[in-house]
């Protein structure tokens, strides 16, 4: 599994965990996120079951394993959250994030964990975290009902969860976007089928817009960074979506 | 193949997620053959209740016919309390393997993890939740050893009260042979009933004294094979 730190600005570090080459073929590829403050460490879509033993094996390369103290869901998919009893196992204290509407339904990955669940309201919040802040940006629709994308102002660095996620084949192992126009055809079916409203998702997008991030960081697929987040921005508002009618 | 860990000290072996499964493939057998019994064991309560209706019909001649009836009226009740017993072992048994699989899972992903590079205290952490979990797991599977050790018991006094029904059919049919021809044969009928019930759950009850014997092996196993070093 690869490892990178992706910025750092003194209060909070960011790292990312993919392109698990050990994992089955019929388990998409998901990317971890390592947000690592003062005294405070959380997971992003911690992962499925599937890849639990890759990640928390290159997350232990980054920090102690007892100093993760909460978890964020993007929204309620397997992909995102299932490895939540096993991670709970081992940080039974950590806090986890999720949207209000799915914390019913999450318990049904460890119900012994409900205590832990803190419900994000529909506008989003901010959190103080590590010494740094964090920002629940709302991205209801994007492609669940209920989902949220994560900034950091500090850092300007903007988890998406799906939003920006690409399905890339095997050879394309690159953790950041350098070719835009060729890394489209990657994002276009998924988005398309997987996004279900241009209103939501133009929604996002201005949203965004104005908290100006310098990384957008997907779910699936490769960061971007730089001239490339507002060449997504620009695209992602331009694509019509919800093409399965 | 079940997990093999690597750590001094450490649960060396453990059930793994694909013999939890085997084992909740029997209980869901078990709960399946128990709840065929249960509809026979009504049918049973049925002709039971026939029976004695017929009796009581006949007034003076149905005399010995309500004797055997109510013969067959406390079997079908013995029969069918050991059924549903049986089959809310069924159940228990299918929750507690889905519950076993889902820890053995959970162990199984602890210890993929242990033969990955960890660093910091990752791997003394997840040695330690592992053995938690697996400690649970274990308390699960004994859990289904006694289940099983219910079931089995329910069985084999299923066996028990099966051998009765051939006599008591018998003494419908000698019963019938001196009865008015209208009555005769509907007793005789009756005797035949009996006949095939007892077919059907002498062959039900054996293939489940089977399978619980064959499960509560593999629980057995499973148990001996845990260890630590």
């Amino acid at each position: 599994m690869l490892k990178n730190q992706i910025a750092e600005d003194g209060k909070l570090a960011w790292y990312v965990f993919g392109r698990d080459l050990e994992k089955s073929e019929q388990v998409i590829d998901t990317n971890e996120y390592l947000i690592v403050g003062s005294n405070e460490a959380m997971i992003l879509d911690p992962g499925g079951t599937e890849i639990f033993p890759q990640v928390v094996s290159g997350l232990s390369q980054v920090l102690n394993i007892s100093q993760i103290t909460a978890f964020f869901a993007s929204h309620q998919d397997p992909d995102i959250m299932s490895s939540l009893p096993l991670w709970m196992g081992l940080c039974p204290k950590a806090k986890i994030y999720m949207s209000w509407i799915w914390t019913s339904f999450i318990a049904h990955f460890g119900h012994e964990y409900v205590n832990q669940f803190h419900a994000l309201p529909d506008d989003g919040m901010i959190l103080e975290f590590g010494g740094g802040q964090l920002q629940f940006i709302p991205a209801h629709y994007c492609h669940s009902s209920g989902n949220f994308s994560v900034f950091d102002p500090s850092n300007k660095i903007l988890f998406s969860g799906d939003i920006g996620a690409a399905l890339l084949p095997p050879d394309v192992t690159e953790l950041y976007v350098t070719h835009f126009q060729e890394h489209i055809q990657y994002m276009e079916t998924f988005h398309r089928r997987w996004m279900p409203s241009n209103r939501a998702k133009n929604d996002w997008v201005r949203r965004v817009r104005k908290l100006e991030p310098m990384y957008i960081c997907p779910q699936h697929g490769s960061i971007f960074k730089g001239k490339d987040v507002v060449r997504f921005l620009d695209w992602f508002e331009g694509l019509e979506v919800g093409n399965a009618i | 193949m079940a997990e093999m860990a690597m750590e001094e000290g450490a649960i060396t072996h453990l059930p793994s997620i694909e013999e939890l499964v085997l084992i909740y493939r029997s209980s869901m057998e078990i709960r399946m053959r128990a709840e065929r019994l249960l509809v026979h064991a009504y049918q049973l309560a049925r002709l039971s209740l026939n029976a004695q209706i017929v009796a009581h019909k006949i007034n003076k001649l149905g005399r010995p016919f309500t004797v055997i009836a109510r013969e067959v009226s406390d079997l079908a009740k013995q029969i069918t309390e050991e059924i549903v017993d049986l089959s809310e072992s069924g159940d228990l048994l299918a929750n507690n393997a889905v519950a076993g699989a889902s820890k053995a899972r959970l162990c199984q992903k602890y210890a993929d993890a242990l033969a990955l590079d960890l660093e910091g205290g990752g791997r003394d952490m997840i040695q330690a939740v592992r053995e938690t979990r697996g400690g649970e797991l274990l308390s699960a599977l004994s859990l289904l050893q006694r289940r099983l050790l219910n079931a089995a018991h329910n069985a084999q006094n299923l066996t028990r009260l099966s051998v009765h029904i051939p006599v008591v059919a018998i003494m419908f049919r000698v019963e019938a042979a001196r009865a008015e021809e209208h009555s005769g044969t509907i007793f005789k009928g009756m005797s035949t009933e009996l006949l095939a019930f007892n077919d059907i759950m002498s062959l039900e009850v054996g293939t489940l004294l089977e399978l619980t014997d064959d499960t509560l092996d593999i629980c057995t196993r499973l148990t001996t094979e845990v260890g630590t070093c």
